[in-house]
């Protein structure tokens, strides 16, 4: 899966949670699921169980600590996915 | 230090399904698990903690100038359980010790946590607003905030304004001038809320 892949495959999780659809339309590694996105910090929790049962990894307490970016997502699911 | 959390019950129910496979056990302990199933109200549980959480993170975050996702870093101390309306708990996590005030009814839970137990003069309100998309909210609760410093300090509130720093911190200024006072915001579905502290350091 390459990075315009592993993008596009966030965005289909994040969007039923997003509150600003500008910021969604504008989504770069950069963007924050919070501060730009403004979902809420409760279903960041789903966001997490979403990456896991659509990518078939599990993502410990440590590793989740990042998801709060796109680019901080990213760096978790590559980890996973290259180490399985 | 201080922060604070609101939590819109009936948002809560409709946004986030805490009964999905593994929801809990990625942000609460054992312990905290335990609690939450034995309580009478399950979901009320849950967003009691969760509140919890969320108002020690906004002071860790705060403290340590760095954003991170770890729930479970955060931990209740079970001996505080049996208190469960308007729960003052204690939580643990590293080095500190917070103290956490919830004011629960049927609609919303609002939550503060305190990381010393110093009395300073601290000052809070939750309210019911109109309108429940997110730049209204933002903007209700600022508004509310000011007002309030603006009665307490005897100043106009248009000299006021909220500013975030580069990590997202507000800070409250007076004509430009950063005033002393630690402050903290929340928002969630039809319900907003603050907590101010005099910062006498």
């Amino acid at each position: 899966m390459n990075k315009t892949e592993l993008i596009d495959a966030l965005k289909e999780i994040v969007q039923p949670y997003i509150q600003d659809e500008a910021a969604f339309q504008n989504l770069t590694e950069d963007t924050s699921f919070i501060d730009d996105l403004k979902i809420n910090s409760a279903n960041l929790v789903d966001i997490v169980l979403d990456v896991e049962d659509k990518f078939d990894i599990l993502i410990e307490d440590d590793a989740m600590e990042n998801m709060l970016t796109v680019k901080g997502a990213m760096g978790i699911i590559s980890n996973k996915i290259n180490t399985k | 230090m201080i922060g604070n959390d609101i939590v819109d019950l009936q948002l809560a129910q409709k946004e986030s399904n805490w009964k999905r496979p593994r929801f809990l056990q990625k942000i609460f302990t054992e312990e905290e698990q335990d609690f939450i199933h034995a309580a009478p109200n399950k979901d009320t549980a849950v967003w009691l903690l969760w509140s919890g959480k969320e108002s020690v993170y906004k002071i860790i975050a705060r403290l340590q100038k760095r954003r991170f996702f770890a729930p479970k870093k955060i931990v209740f101390c079970t001996d505080d359980f049996s208190r469960r309306e308007n729960l003052t708990a204690k939580v643990v996590s590293t080095e500190h010790t917070f103290f956490i005030q919830s004011v629960v009814t049927d609609t919303h839970i609002h939550t503060i946590a305190q990381l010393d137990n110093h009395k300073k003069t601290l000052s809070a309100d939750c309210f019911y607003i109109a309108q429940n998309d997110y730049k209204t909210q933002g903007q209700s609760t600022r508004k509310h905030l000011l007002k309030n410093y603006a009665e307490m300090n005897k100043l106009s509130d248009t000299d006021l304004s909220i500013q975030k720093d580069e990590w997202k911190i507000p800070h409250l200024y007076y004509k430009n001038k950063k005033q002393a006072v630690i402050i903290s915001m929340a928002h969630h579905g039809y319900y907003g809320g603050y907590v101010l502290m005099m910062d006498d350091k």
